[in-house]
Order: C-alpha cells, then structure tokens, then sequence
C-alpha cells in the first residue's frame, strides 16, 4: 500500500498563488487553504492580544498609577482602572477565543482531511468550512472595539451593569456559532468522512485531540451562549436571571458561575487536547521513535475529554456552595489530574532509545513538557480548598494558567508552525530568528509566570492596576515585566522567522526539509481515499475546490443580526428626543433588512443550486443521518440548560414567588397550539413518506402543510406574549416572566428557523431537487422538526402544565 | 546549551523554596493549612525533579550526535512502565486527597451557607458590607437601641501615595481570644470577597446571599484585607485593615 509523506502539501493547485487571488482567498473552501486563513487570523489576534498584556505589565511596574493608558484611548471613560480592565479583559479573552482555539482550528483544517484520508479529500462540509471562517474577522473587530471592561469571567451582576458588555457578547455569540459549525466539520470529518481502511487505532493523535475538542466544543458551547445571553437580556430588556433591582426577587450571581464554567472547564481542555495531539506528532517524529504508549496516549485523552465535564465548581470553591460540594469536585479535580500526568511520562518515554535532532519544532516541543508540567503543579495546590482560600484569585491562578496556555498551548501551536512550514510554503523558515523566538519565549515566560507565581504567594489579587508599596510586591511584578518584554520580543523574532523564511530558496527536498533521515523521519500520511477508489473501482473522484463566493458572504450576512442588535440596544448618542431611539431603531431595520435580503436571495440562489447533481462521493458515506444527530446533540444540551435555568429559579424562589401556571399564563390556548405543532410532526412524516415513494406532488403538499402549521404556531405564540404584555405580566412575575420568556422564546425561534427551512426545502422540491432516491435532507429537516416538537412537548409540560 | 538549561531551570526551582510560607501563622485556622501547604510543596518538588531531571537525562543521552547502538523497549516492560506510574500517580493524588480532606471536614458543620472553621458557630455577630462605592463597612447590633450600628467604616489608606490614588482601607478592631462570626453582605449589585491572607480568610460577598466564617484570632496584629473577586473601577482600592491588640 503506497503512502504519501509529508511534504505532498503542495498538490492542491497552484499553492503560491493563493494568497495573490482574492477570489481564492475569499472563496476558498479548500480545507487546507482555509487552514492557512486560520494561522493569519490567530496570529494577529496573537500580536493584538500580546500588546494588551505588554500595557498591562508596564502599567504595573509602580505600585501606584500610571496612566500607561492616557496614550491609547481604549474605554469611554478617562480612569486608568477602566482602561487597565479592559486591557486584561480582552487580553484574557482575546487570547483564548480568538488566538488558541482559532490556532487548533487552523490546525485542524490543515491535517484533517489528509491525515483522515477522508472521502472528498476535505472537511465533511467544506463550503460551511468557509462560511465558520468568515464570520470571524466581523466578529472580531466588534470584539476588539467593544472595550468590553468586565474580565473574562464577566460575572454578574457587575458586567450586567456595564456599557461595553452587549457589544462584547454579542461577538462571542458569533464566534461561538462560528466554533459549533467548525466542531460539527471536525467531528464528522474524522467520524464519518474517513476513508473506511483506516480504524481508530491508525488514526494521528492529532486527530484523536480534535476530535475529542469537537465533542467537548459540540456540548459545552451552549452552556456559554446561554450565560452570556442572559447577561444581555438582564442588561437590555430587564430580566432578572442574575440581577434585579427589587430585593425581593434577586437574581442568583451564582447561576452564572455555574453556567459560565460548566462551559468553560471543558474549554480548557478544547485549548489543550489539540495541542497534546500535536506534541505527540512531532515529538515522535524529531525523536526518529513510535509515540510510546499510543493506546494509554488516547486513553488519557478520553478520560480528559470526559472528566472535563465534572469539575466545573473548583473554579467557584470561595462562593460558599456547599462544603460536601466542593469536597466532590476536589476529588474529581484529582481525579482528572492523573491523566495529564500520564501523557507528561509517555512524552518522556518516547524520548527513550531515539535519536533526538534540536529543530526549532523539538525544542518548542521539549520546553513544552517541562512548563506544562509546572503548570500542571500549580494547579495541584488551588485544587485544595484549604489552599485555594488563599490563592484563589490571586496571582497564583494566573501563574497556573499562564503556564499551561501561554507556555504549554501556545508553544505547541509555534512547534506545529515551524514543523509544517517547510510544507506550506515549500521553504525553511529563518533558523536564527526561529531560535531567538525560542529561547526569548522560554525564558521570558518561565521568568514571568513564575514571578507571577511569588506574587501569588505574596497574596498579590488579580485585577488590580494598583498594589501596596511593598517591596517585594514591586521587585516581582517589575521581574514579570521584564520576562513579558522578552515574551514581546520574542514574538518579534517569530514573525521575522517567518517572513524572512519566505524570501528563503525553494526547498529540493520537500519529503524530508529537516533531514532526518530514513529511520523514522517522516509520517506517513495514510493513502488518500481517491487513490483506494481508482485502484479498487476504477473510479475517478476529484475533489471539487472552485471557490465559492456565496459562502464567504454568508459568513459575513450571518454578522448583520447581531449588528442590528446591537445597534438596537448600544447607547445611543443622542441624548434626548426622535433622535434617541431613532439611530437604535433605523440600525436594527437596516442591518435587519439586509440580512432578510440576503436570506432570500440565497434561498432562490441555493434553491436552484446543483439540481439532479450527485456528488461521487456520498455513495462511500454510512448512514448520513448522523449529519443531523451531532447537531441535535448540541441543541439537547442547549435546551437541557434552558429547562435547567428555569427549574432552577423556580426552586431557588422564596414562597409565593412562582405563580400557579394556571393563573399566570392562557393554558388552552397553549394547549390548542401544542396540537397543531403536533400536527405539523405528522404531517412532515407523511412528507418524508411522500418523497421515498418517489410522489413529488404528495412531498410538496404535506410540506406547505407542515409549514402552515409551524406558522400557525408561531403566529399564535406571538398572540399569546403580545396578550401577556398587554397584563402587565412580566411586572406582576418578573422571575417567572423571565424564564418563560427564555423557554419558550428560544423555542419559538427554533421553530421560526424551521419554518424558514421548511420554506427553503419546499423551494429546493419545487425545482426537482429531491427523488426517491436522493432526499437526505427532506430527512434532516424532519429530524429537526420533529426534535423541536419533542422540546415542545417537554416544555409545555414543565411550564405550563406542573 | 544542556549545561545552561540545567542551570537555570534548577535555580527557578530553588526560588520555590525561598518562598515566604504562606502565611505566618495567626489564627487557630492556619496551622493545618501550612502544614498541607508544605506536603504539598514536598510532593510537587519530587515530581518536578523526577520530571525535569529524565528530561535532561535523555535529551542528553539520545541525541542524535551520540553514536549508539538503538534500544528500544520490550513490550512487558513497557506494560510494566504504564501501570507503574498510572499507579503511582493515582497514589499521588490519594494521598494529596487525603492529606487535605480532614483539614476540609474539620471546618464543615452543618448549616446550609456557613463554614464554620471552629466547632462552635456562635460569635459576636458582625456584618461586613461590601458596598456599591467599593468599600468595605463593618457593623455591629448596639444591644441597648437593637439596631445595627456601623462600627468600621473607609479611610484614605496610611500610605499618602495609595490614599491619593483612592484607596480606601477599612480598620475594623477585633479582640484577641474572641469568638467572632462575620456575616458577609452585599448591599447593591456589587460582587465582593473579603480576602484576609494571613488569616486564611477568603468569602464571596454575593448580592442575596449572605455568606459566614467564624473564626478565633490568637495574635495580636495588623491583617491586611483584600477585595478579592473583580469588582470594577475600585477593586485595586477597597481594602480593609483587622486591627488585633493583645
């Protein structure tokens, strides 16, 4: 069985060009294209949030203030405090969203498909692969421009209280959405989209990690998108999920410290798993030895990527939960921790009996396992309360987690750069500059984060821009600024590595560009599938890469919503008068309106798009349904937290609170609806029938019924809130209205959206676009709907009937 | 370059050493607490040498310059390896598990919100608020008027620098030898914690919830406290001072 090693990356076209095309650049949905999009984003999101944390130490290096700030405006208000929290807040944030899980994406796009030897020889999805991508840069630049001031963490009620906190959500949503469309590509590219010879054991321990981070992204990611929207609906429209002005029916601050890390504990390891999977790779292949231990390797990774649901609350150990509580999460906490520790002892091992070449990828990946390790440690002591009520945010937590993402994560992120670069640009980066980013970053930041480790030690909190004149509290802090500068510069020296590299000759030996020989110097990629299928079935399958334009202005449309939302509830600039909600409303009905404009010129365009056209590829696909199950997966947990947040400020109210549903809400009105969205279940099953007997007119007409009764539906909802506004009702029951609202708004839009569906699938069958034999997606849409009646019935139950 | 890498690394790890304890020893509640603080440390010191010292031993010894004949491991052996340190991690982290439970246990009665750290739970009440001026306010019911009467309240800070810059300290006298329960408030939207290093203290002051911590000071002193949860502009700035004389 012939395999391709590495350095078969310039195959796909003419590869040097891509950046020179625009209309490649914007259109592509090449995987591996759009891999490279991936690395220029991260980088300057990198060099955005590096200069943050740069201000950050400078401002810190006199106890007192210094008004580092005054020469960059970054908040609307003149105090040193606001603009020092906004630097550290979307430094943190920053770095997390948009640098690390955007370098594993990169990553991701760039292996996968090669490394899954997977069926079109791209992601599972590659237009959606381009449109995750574009919605990216519109998100980020509402991130960056939000002075968002409120930390990463931004609990309530302080961040419901600030100004800069709508804009801040609101572009997180959209990377969130962007991070589930990429995670379901991942998931189903290496589930589903590989080529059939290669069994999980064959599989790169890259993509184990990936595909391990798209589970915990897949379920974890709603968790989030429901905290930080509760925020903006406390903020805007006065519910009062975490905070509410009336003493008697005070939110619970503590709800979101539950909902926020719920998510963001399973982040952590999203961050990392790639990251692991990448050492593993090139620390086997610069040690010229097998990764030992691949079986307890992916072993760990499972027990990682599981156990990360279950230790959400030692984040929360000062809040004053339950002392039994918290002695549960210690132990899984401990729990969790021997894996990592596993893999720190296989990396090792791996070493052993090799023959180790110091490139800039090994060296990276050499420092990697040592400061991930002391990472790891410091992270050993705030797992014990009794330590934890000590350090707990103080700069101890900050050294932990500086080393393992800035030392450990990010380090493996510049290993894997260095190692594929010969590869994507076909030359050798500048090893000179490339040492000099080493050696500057590893000693800059064991320098700084362990200088943040004295000060936590020191009882030095987090989040101050000012601290006691003490001596040795300035003598640390001013040792931390000094190992970050080296960090800067550093980074410096990596985009010269880069740069320079590029003006390097051509590379002749593109299969082995480190020398390393015939022993164990390459990985092989597994035989790409179209090769198995032309020599077992003759066939021909080319992978279809003409760029696709529609999808980048996707990416961009699916921004406008949250524009006009935005622009709908910032402050307005007016002060008084027409003028005041006039800029807030002509926003929101322009950035509406464009997106409706959109919406229906892409659904006339797609409507008609590849009619009759089989793909190749897709009669070498197994069960397709489970297209539609992963994303369901996450809508389980999306509406599993929805109904938990309401049965939670149901239990947590005080007596008398929670109104008897009967007397608050029109019950039979309620009831009649559920029918017909019951109705419209049927009527969709009779649909499906429809079209697997090959009976056209019978699919469209059971499909125009299913869609009446979704709108009937959604119209009578409306009825039914514009009747509940009329009451006073959300007054009279500010906790209840409030999770009503939630429930069943969220819903509503659901069921909206597969209306919407519904309408484009009726389109499509109008053209002919569906037979007896080729009509998945009349099935995924069935799927879905019959899912959002099932939550229906759930909910019905839970709120309005018990 | 081996030699360097040694060196240095051996001289950031022996910073860890030199390290203040973590706390001096104040209250009844903090002999434990140092007491883990130091196994801990042992134990992580032992694994960052082991750690760090077969790195340095085998990027030494298998470098591709050193000319030797290739050995790899047998599969029992390497069998034996896995299970040995999955073992001896699992081991590990019991032992930690266990060294740290009774401290933990100790400290648990059995209301719903509050920790006592001593085995009665009954002390002079005091509330301490942590107000929506980022500042911390203390109070105390008068027993003759039955009202709460504020007993501590913000200062400019005794260093002229700080107190120019704003911030504000709370000095708050206790006595010696005496029980004390404090009953966190939050009395707007504001999130606070009240951090007291030196006395192990660390309590959320969350809006509608009212945390405790009952405690016994046995030395006499200044004890610095922090507001430890982000609160924003003034979080730097509300501090507070328990003031202990003998």
């Amino acid at each position: 069985m012939a395999t391709t090693t590495e350095g078969h990356g310039q195959e796909h076209g003419h590869k040097g060009s891509f950046w020179k095309s625009p209309r490649r650049v914007f259109g592509t949905i090449n995987a591996q294209e759009i891999g490279l999009l991936y690395l220029v984003f991260a980088t300057i999101n990198l060099a955005i949030g590096g200069l943050f944390a740069i201000l950050i130490r400078l401002e810190l290096w006199n106890p007192g203030p210094d008004s580092i700030f005054e020469i960059f405006k970054i908040a609307d208000t003149n105090s040193v405090a606001s603009d020092y929290n906004t630097a550290f807040s979307l430094h943190g944030s920053g770095m997390i969203f948009l640098v690390i899980v955007q370098f594993g994406g990169a990553f991701a796009n760039y292996l996968l498909p090669r490394m899954t030897a997977s069926l079109n020889d791209d992601m599972y999805w590659p237009k959606w692969n381009n449109i995750a991508f574009w919605m990216l840069p519109m998100a980020s630049f509402l991130f960056w421009g939000s002075g968002f001031n409120g930390s990463w963490t931004a609990y309530p009620p302080l961040s419901v209280t600030l100004s800069t906190t709508s804009t801040w959500i609101l572009s997180l949503v959209i990377i969130g959405i962007s991070g589930t469309i990429s995670s379901l590509n991942y998931f189903m590219t290496i589930w589903k989209g590989r080529a059939p010879y290669l069994k999980w054991k064959d599989l790169d321990l890259f993509v184990w990690g990936t595909f391990l981070t798209s589970i915990l992204l897949i379920l974890s990611t709603p968790s989030i998108v429901i905290a930080l929207i509760l925020i903006v609906f406390d903020a805007e429209f006065g519910t009062n999920f975490y905070y509410n002005v009336d003493d008697k029916m005070l939110g619970s601050p503590v709800m979101y410290q539950h909902l926020f890390w719920f998510f963001a504990h399973p982040e952590v390891y999203v961050l990392v798993l790639p990251a692991f999977g990448l050492i593993s790779h090139i620390i086997s292949k610069f040690s010229r030895n097998k990764i030992f231990g691949y079986n307890g390797m992916v072993a760990a990774m499972i027990g990682l990527a599981t156990l990360s649901f279950l230790v959400w609350a030692h984040h929360m150990y000062t809040t004053g939960i339950d002392p039994m509580v918290r002695i549960a999460f210690t132990t899984m906490t401990f729990v969790i921790a021997v894996p990592s520790g596993i893999k720190v002892f296989n990396w090792l091992t791996t070493l052993w009996g090799g023959k180790i070449k110091f490139e800039a990828p090994m060296l990276f990946t050499l420092s990697f396992i040592v400061l991930f390790t002391f990472g790891g440690i410091t992270g050993v002591y705030i797992n014990i309360v009794v330590l934890d009520l000590v350090l707990h945010d103080t700069y101890w937590v900050v050294s932990h987690f500086h080393f393992v993402v800035a030392s450990g994560t990010l380090v493996a992120m510049f290993a894997a750069i260095y190692n594929w670069y010969p590869e994507m640009t076909g030359k050798m980066y500048n090893k000179a500059a490339a040492a000099i980013h080493f050696w500057a970053w590893s000693i800059g930041s064991l320098v700084a984060f362990t200088a943040f480790g004295v000060l936590g030690l020191e009882s030095m909190p987090r989040r101050y821009f000012l601290y006691p004149n003490d001596p040795t509290l300035v003598l640390w802090h001013r040792i931390a600024t000094v190992g970050a500068v080296l960090m800067g510069i550093s980074f410096i020296a990596f985009i010269f590595a880069i740069f320079l590299g590029l003006k390097n000759p051509k590379l002749d030996n593109l299969d082995d560009p480190f020398g390393l020989g015939e022993e164990y110097g390459g990985y092989n990629y597994p035989k790409p599938f179209s090769e198995y299928v032309k020599e077992e079935h003759g066939e021909e399958l080319h992978a279809d890469h003409t760029p696709f334009m529609w999808a980048p202005l996707t990416g961009f449309a699916l921004s406008l919503p949250f524009f006009g939302i935005l622009a709908y509830v910032e402050r307005s600039p007016f002060d008084d008068g027409l003028l005041k909600n006039l800029a807030g409303m002509l926003g929101l009905y322009v950035f509406l309106g464009l997106f409706l404009v959109f919406v229906v010129i892409t659904f006339m365009k797609l409507s008609k798009l590849d009619i009759g056209k089989i793909n190749p590829v897709d009669k070498y696909k197994t069960n397709r349904n489970y297209e539609i199950w992963a994303f369901l997966g996450s809508e389980v947990v999306f509406f599993g937290i929805l109904i938990g947040v309401g049965l939670a400020m149901r239990w947590n109210s005080a007596d008398g609170v929670w109104p008897n549903p009967d007397d608050a809400l029109n019950v039979t009105l309620t009831a009649v609806n559920t029918f017909f969205l019951i109705i419209s279940s049927f009527t969709m099953a009779k649909a499906l029938e429809s079209i697997k007997a090959g009976d056209q007119a019978g699919l469209k007409k059971f499909l125009l019924l299913t869609i009446g009764f979704g709108a009937t539906f959604v119209g009578i909802q409306a009825y039914e809130y514009v009747e509940l506004a009329k009451e006073g009702f959300s007054e009279h029951h500010p906790s209840f209205a409030s999770a009503f609202y939630l429930q069943t708004g969220f819903h509503g839009a659901h069921v909206t959206i597969g209306v919407l569906l519904l309408i484009f699938v009726y389109l499509r069958a109008r053209n002919g676009g569906y037979s007896k034999e080729n009509h998945e997606y009349v099935e995924f849409i069935g799927l879905y709907w019959h899912f959002v009646d099932l939550v229906w019935i759930l909910l019905f139950t839970i709120i309005y009937l018990i | 370059m081996l030699r360097k890498n040694l060196i240095s690394l051996f001289s950031v790890l022996g910073l860890f050493l030199f390290f203040p304890e973590l706390t001096n020893g104040q209250s009844n509640l903090t002999e434990p607490y140092d007491k883990l603080f130091t196994v801990v440390t042992i134990i992580s010191i032992i694994v960052a040498l082991l750690v760090i010292g077969l790195w340095v031993f085998f990027i030494y010894k298998f470098r591709e310059s050193q000319e030797f004949e290739r050995v790899q491991l047998s599969e029992t052996s390497a069998k034996k390896l896995e299970i040995t340190w999955t073992v001896v991690a699992v081991v590990i982290c019991v032992a930690l598990m266990a060294a740290s439970l009774p401290v933990l246990i100790n400290s648990v009665d059995n209301s719903e919100t509050e920790i006592a750290r001593i085995t009665t739970g009954d002390g002079t009440e005091i509330i301490i608020e942590g107000s929506i001026t980022w500042e911390w306010f203390a109070w105390q019911l008068n027993e003759t008027s039955q009202r709460e009467e504020i007993i501590a309240s913000p200062q400019p800070d005794a260093d002229p620098e700080q107190a120019a810059a704003g911030v504000k300290t709370t000095i708050i006298n206790l006595k010696i030898d005496t029980n004390y329960k404090f009953i966190f408030f939050a009395s707007s939207y504001l999130m606070h914690s009240f951090f007291v290093p030196e006395l192990n203290f660390k309590m959320d002051v969350v809006p509608g919830v009212n945390n405790t911590l009952s405690f016994v000071i046995l030395e006499p002193g200044d004890y610095q406290v922090y507001c430890a949860e982000f609160c924003g502009a003034r979080h730097s700035m509300m501090r507070a001072v328990i003031h202990v004389e003998a």
